[in-house]
């Protein structure tokens, strides 16, 4: 497969792969916000992997407790 | 309190920068390492998204909400649009040839029969849809399901995120504010001196 095939025809995901494809997105996310909202630029990649594990902690808190209302709930 | 060196900068001008090249807003308000930074997340965010899905991650007839979020990408989202109307003029004509339609109607047809508000049981609508997405599949670019929850997804966030980058080359260009502000702790010493 060559480059231009590549930006053309569609890829074959899973759903689990989905799933792990949200990490690079909450990370790209906190880039950008990070990067217009702070004053000191030398803080930068700090505040990003800060909120970035803000994010991922926060997703995954809110999967596990819908996960254990699904299979617990009576 | 940060100092900011107040320069005349045209509002119009950050506007248009910022949503046509990703970052060139924030370099001509005089933040290049911001500028830098949003030029390639968003740009690889949003090809990240094209080689998920393919041609048809930017497409006007089937998503019409994240084409909108898309678009705001500007120069990407542009040349996606153009290769997606490209390969639509393609498959519209085969199409039309098919079913002895005009490509107007193929294309109206389409439009109508894609549409989340249309409830028609025009079994002209159904034959069209059916022959766009059977020629789609053919050419190895229909999209499945999460593949096109991904692609989009990635390059519709993409745009969203440009959105925020232009209102904040917008906002600081409105407000005269140009150059980066000086670090909190050096501003003491020099009013000190």
């Amino acid at each position: 497969m060559n480059l231009s095939d590549l930006f053309y025809h569609s890829q074959i995901l899973s759903s689990r792969t989905m799933l792990w494809m949200l990490v690079p997105l909450c990370l790209v996310v906190s880039i950008i916000y990070k990067t217009i909202r702070i004053n000191e630029l030398r803080r930068l990649w700090w505040q990003i992997l800060y909120m970035f594990g803000y994010i991922v902690c926060g997703l995954a808190a809110m999967g596990i407790a819908a996960w254990l209302i699904v299979t617990y709930w009576p | 309190m940060p100092k900011e060196i107040k320069r005349s900068t045209n509002p119009l001008l950050a506007l248009v920068l910022a949503w046509l090249v990703p970052g060139a807003g924030h370099f001509y308000v005089g933040r290049p390492v911001r500028g830098a930074i949003i030029f390639v997340v968003i740009g690889a965010t949003f090809w990240t998204g094209m080689a998920v899905g393919g041609v048809l991650t930017v497409d006007y007839y089937n998503s019409r909400g994240w084409f909108v979020a898309q678009m705001c990408t500007g120069a990407h989202g542009l040349y996606g649009w153009h290769r997606q109307k490209a390969l639509y003029d393609v498959v519209f004509k085969q199409v039309a040839e098919k079913t002895n339609l005009s490509t107007q109607g193929v294309i109206a047809n389409f439009m109508h029969g894609t549409s989340e508000s249309n409830d028609s049981r025009d079994p002209t609508l159904a034959l069209v849809v059916g022959e766009v997405d059977a020629e789609l599949q053919r050419q190895g670019v229909a999209m499945l399901y999460p593949t096109e929850n991904v692609a989009r997804g990635y390059a519709g966030v993409a745009g969203m995120l440009n959105l925020l980058c232009i209102i904040d080359a917008l906002l600081l260009s409105f407000m005269g504010v140009y150059g980066e502000p000086e670090p909190s702790d050096r501003a003491p010493a020099r009013e000190a001196a």
